[in-house]
């Protein structure tokens, strides 16, 4: 329910006076570049893609080297349907539907196969449900907890009566993904995670204004800058997810922001990967394979 | 459930008890007393008797009572305390003959380092593993900001180590942090920690002995896998008004103790508090609101002699650490403990003590403050608890302690309300019950000059008990929540799961000359309630879980062997000692675990083995114008657990192969002396990234491998100094005072707490890579000097 880092948060502040971060360099014991499977497609009528790439070094920052010689396919359990995704470069795997068409509906069972380097992998995703997007809305705010006075959004969705829904909410200005960590924004049953025993609620605020971007503390886009203007483009889309999904990007999001809870940082942990090599002997591969349900809505600030 | 006990075990103890007692041919008869000091009235803990003509001694317990047994006669018995000049008394034992005693009125002596009551404690006291501080070595210790600090001290003792800086708590011998019973009058403290772990809370002015059980548990302690780090409370000066006082940069403290009735009755009160908000205020974001960010604590005793066979004690603790900012955020946390004693002296060879306690610890968080959005959370883990304890002096030879206790765990994990578009909802947690209890008896035998034993044994009881549910948990492939299967109410005080264990206890000194032993030690301990944490330091939100129908107690045995020697008079005190332990049902998490605000936090939680072993060396020099010790320690701490790394064995992360400190005080003059101490310790283990990849737009760490805790953060290394500068003494004057200078991190060192990898807070431009880098983190990257002033009159 409530995140760690916000205890930590707190803590820093007491510690700020005599703590420092410093960048250094370390030896990231890179070997072997391993086989990522990027595939979070949904049931929507438009262009689904899937990214193969390989595993960098740490410490490499570069674009990751894309896998271009792969065979992809998903196919529908329920319907027998098979969707090829076909190769467009740079390492990305489309499959493009005709007017209307989708891979699914709610309840339908997908497989993924992927075959690289000689070896066969394969995934499977179950398409959940998800509730309807009701609206943005936003307002002018005042300044309040280290907030600038400025234009302040919020979607307002409710979790589906039932316990164990798990959402991916993904937010877009101006069309651009908000894709830094502290803007990745989950829910399971409406609140942050599991085992608190809500159900069917309204998405709490927290989750409700994470669609407001995260300030760059280095850019012109810093903490003194208004998240949205007049003028702008806030998209929101709700990814009904599976379980597993949310628990791969949770611990994703744990992972990428864990330098900020300082004292308070958990072990270091690998998302789960649903992506299983089938032939013997084939390497691990990473990443994830998750066919979302999605329910979205758009607004322009006036 | 599994004991380990056998009966033979009691029928040997039996036999040796009652071998001793028939010994006693000849007309004996009983000398008893207190002894105290002449200036305070305070009582001596740990004081020695002692008769030469018969080269027969005894200590006085933890609440200054002695008794010794010897055959009729007219004696001359020394009364000596370390510090103090000895008093030497000449009693007719005709009859059985009570005498108690004052010290060194009006005189006292240079204190030494690290207390021992005798001189030669180190090599004839029984108890190994132990370890005592005198509150006068602690404030003349270097600092942090100047601040006195009982369990920033402690560290500086061979097999104790932190995670790091500034983190809550401490280890014990490769324990984990939730394995100690922090003992503040008795009652458990479950957060020792003021401002996240920076300071400790107890009150140095208020606190009178502080002993650490680290191996050789004698059978009168139980609840804890790890250590016992008994602090004992001043009874407050019953002599004269005394008052102590200090000013420093966190925190001012002031202390008023005196007699109620002379003799009879006396108080203590010490209160800190601390101003760093008053400080940090200038800094703040005003956007931020009213920023709150304090802490306090108020420590209180008070006695009652009723007659001389009867005396009350009452104490009490209150601190809290607050932060909040304006209305929109808070967060405070805090102990209360209350302890009621009564000391009962049935005879002159029977003493009783019986403590009644409560402790609390609660915290509380909130973020929002409209009708229509907000978040409340409060928790409390609550403890009362009944404790007879009897002592038996049977002969000098023979000392036979027995008795129980019962404690009630109540467990408020939370009582959390979310108001969400003005729409109330309670996420709050089920209370969690327990009953703790255990009966021990232990016996203190000498046989000839050099040996002596202490033998018990403990049996200990858990019942976790409703009002509650009891969850029943499936199946998960390893690493995954396990699912709820099925869920059993059951009504109030009714059994839901109860465990119950022996618990044998033994140690051994074998006195190889006049000034040096052999010592041996073995203890099985067991542990019914478990601290969750996952995080590298524990945070103040700590969730406390008793052993439950999914959560077996915790258990462990500890072998020790040691060797003390004594050189030049004592002048120098040496030990090295070597220890073995090992743990069961060792609590660990599934990756990705959510252990706040969780119901079925039970499905989260994994168990396995632990071991730790090591080695540790003292060396202390106690007179003369230097003294100081040498501590070093060489140790390994790992545990297994099916889930994590593989499966195997893997160090914890508060591992140190090396740890080393030295600590030295210097005399220049009646006025001036200065203290330093450095200490060295190998980094703690962590485990980094190897690689990245991208998924959803994200960039994610990796670890191929996926091996836990396999690299290590360099070494910590730090020089602290002190000075301190006694104000003129002026024989008319009551008033004292002295000023303290210190600086800490000397050499400036930027220290790591821990490396961690980040990604470049700001946008990456679209269709660009992210930037990720390694950064070290340190608690304190500077040298921090501080000034504190004190006086007392």
């Amino acid at each position: 329910m409530i995140n760690l880092r916000h205890i930590s948060l707190l803590s820093l502040l007491a510690w700020a006076a005599f703590s420092c971060n410093d960048p250094i360099t370390v030896d990231a014991n890179f070997t072997k570049a391993e086989l990522v499977v990027d595939a979070w497609i949904n049931d929507q009528p438009t262009t689904q893609s899937i990214q193969l790439s390989l595993t960098q070094s740490y410490f490499d920052n570069t674009l990751p080297p894309a896998v271009t010689n792969a065979e992809v396919v998903v196919v529908n359990t329920a319907t027998g349907e098979a969707f090829p995704f076909v190769h467009q470069g740079g390492g990305s795997y489309q499959w493009q539907p005709q007017p209307g068409q989708v891979l699914g509906s709610t309840g339908d069972v997908f497989a993924l196969s992927v075959k690289y380097d000689g070896f066969d992998y394969a995934a499977q995703s179950e398409l959940r449900r998800v509730p309807p997007m009701d609206s943005i809305g936003y307002e002018t705010r005042e300044p309040e907890l280290g907030n600038p006075a400025g234009i302040f959004a919020q979607f307002y969705a409710k979790d589906l009566p039932g316990v164990g829904d798990t959402y991916w909410i993904k937010a877009f200005k101006n069309g651009n993904f908000l894709n830094k960590p502290t803007e990745m924004n989950l829910s399971f049953d409406g609140t942050f995670d599991s085992g608190s025993g809500t159900d069917g609620i309204l998405f709490i605020a927290p989750i409700r204004e994470l669609i407001n971007r995260v300030p760059d503390p280095d850019t012109d886009d810093n903490s003194d800058v208004s998240p949205y203007a007049v003028g702008d483009t806030i998209r929101v889309e709700l990814h009904g997810i599976p379980n597993d999904a949310y628990r791969f990007l949770s611990i994703a999001q744990e992972q990428m922001t864990n330098g900020d809870n300082a004292l308070f940082a958990l072990p270091v942990a690998n998302s789960p990967t649903n992506i299983i090599p089938v032939t013997a002997g084939a390497p691990a591969a990473l990443g994830y394979f998750s066919v979302a349900a999605v329910s979205a809505t758009e607004v322009i600030v006036e | 459930m599994k004991s380990t006990f056998t009966p033979r075990l009691l029928a040997l103890v039996m036999l040796l008890i009652g071998g001793s007692t028939a010994l006693l041919a000849q007309q004996k008869f009983t000398l008893s007393g207190y002894i105290t000091d002449g200036d305070s009235g305070e009582t001596l803990i740990g004081a020695t008797v002692y008769v030469g003509a018969l080269q027969q001694g005894t200590t006085t317990n933890e609440y200054g009572f002695y008794s010794i047994t010897l055959p009729a006669g007219t004696y001359q018995a020394e009364y000596s305390y370390v510090g103090f000049e000895s008093v030497f008394r000449d009693v007719d034992l005709s009859g059985n003959r009570t005498v108690t005693v004052e010290l060194g009125v009006g005189v006292k002596l240079e204190e030494v380092v690290v207390s021992s009551s005798a001189a030669d404690k180190n090599v004839t006291d029984l108890q190994m593993s132990t370890n005592s501080l005198d509150v006068g070595t602690l404030k003349k210790l270097p600092a942090l900001l100047g601040e006195v600090d009982v369990l920033r001290s402690i560290q500086l003792l061979p097999g104790v180590t932190t995670v790091g800086e500034g983190a809550t708590g401490f280890n014990v011998r490769g324990g984990s942090i939730d394995q100690n019973l922090v003992l503040l009058d008795e009652a458990p403290v479950f957060n020792s920690a003021h401002l996240f772990g920076f300071f400790s809370v107890f009150n140095p002015d208020a606190v009178k002995d502080v002993e650490l059980f680290k191996g050789g548990i004698p059978a009168r302690y139980g609840g804890r896998l790890s250590s016992i780090l008994d602090v004992r409370m001043k009874d407050g000066n019953s002599k004269k008004l005394a008052v102590n006082g200090g000013v420093g940069l966190i925190f001012s403290r002031l202390s008023v103790e005196a007699p109620i009735v002379k003799d009879k009755a006396s108080f203590i009160v010490a209160g800190r508090r601390s101003y760093a908000d008053v400080l940090a205020a200038p800094f703040l974001d005003e956007s931020l609101g009213e920023t709150v960010l304090n802490f306090y604590d108020l420590t209180l005793k008070t006695n009652y002699k009723i007659n001389e066979n009867n005396q009350l004690f009452l104490s009490g603790y209150f601190g809290r650490d607050n932060f909040g900012f304006g209305g929109a955020a808070g967060f405070n946390w805090g102990n209360q403990t209350g302890t009621l004693r009564w000391n009962h002296i049935f005879s002159n060879k029977l003493f009783l003590n019986t403590t009644v306690y409560y402790s609390n610890y609660d915290y509380a968080i909130k973020f929002g403050d409209t009708a229509a959005e907000s978040f409340d959370w409060s928790a409390k883990i609550i403890n009362t608890s009944f404790k007879p304890q009897l002592t038996y002096f049977i002969s000098p030879n023979n000392v036979l302690r027995f008795g129980g206790q019962l404690i009630r765990h109540e467990f408020q994990p939370a009582n959390a309300i979310i108001v969400s578009n003005s729409e109330e909802l309670d996420i709050s947690l089920d209370k969690r019950f327990g009953v703790e209890g255990g009966f021990y008896a232990e016996n203190e035998q000498t046989i000839g000059r050099r040996l002596q034993f202490n033998y018990g044994v403990r049996w200990s009881y858990f019942d976790f008990i409703g009002a509650g549910n009891a969850y029943t948990f499936g199946d998960a492939p390893l690493g995954f929540p396990r699912p709820v299967t099925g869920v059993t109410t059951y009504k109030s005080g009714e059994s839901i799961q109860n465990y119950n264990n022996w618990e044998p206890r033994a140690a051994v000194r074998y006195k190889l000359g006049p000034d040096n032993a052999l010592k041996a030690s073995y203890n099985h301990t067991v542990q019914y309630i478990h601290l969750l944490s996952n995080s590298v330091a524990s945070t103040p939100v700590d969730i406390w879980l008793p052993s439950t129908n999914n959560i077996r107690p915790q258990t462990g045995d500890q072998y020790a062997l040691g060797y003390f020697h004594n050189f030049k008079d004592n002048m120098y005190e040496t030990s090295l000692e070597v220890y073995y332990k090992d743990m069961k049902n060792q609590i660990d998490y599934i990756d990705g675990a959510d252990l706040i605000l969780n119901e079925f936090v039970e499905g989260q939680i994994l168990t396995g083995n632990g071991r730790a072993y090591g080695a540790e060396l003292l060396i202390q020099k106690n007179k003369g114008a230097l003294t100081g010790w040498v501590s070093y320690t060489l140790g390994r701490s790992e545990r297994q657990v099916e889930g994590i790394s593989q499966g195997k064995w893997y160090p914890n992360r508060f591992d140190q192969t090396h740890n080393l400190s030295l600590t030295s005080f210097y005399e220049i003059s009646k006025r001036w002396s200065v203290s330093a101490v450095f200490v060295l310790n190998s980094g703690t283990p962590a485990t980094f990234p190897t690689s990245r990849f991208t998924q959803g737009g994200y960039t994610i760490p990796h670890n191929t491998g996926d091996l836990r805790n396999n690299v290590r953060i360099p070494a910590y290394h730090r020089l602290d100094l002190s000075a301190t500068l006694e104000g003129k003494r002026n024989a008319e004057r009551r008033w004292q005072s002295n000023w303290v200078f210190s600086i800490y991190n000397v050499y400036n060192r930027r220290n790591p707490f821990s490396i961690y990898f980040r990604q470049d807070p700001n946008r990456a431009p679209v269709g660009q890579a992210v930037t990720t880098e390694a950064v070290r983190f340190s608690v304190i990257g500077n040298f921090i000097p501080s000034v504190s002033y004190n006086f007392k009159f």
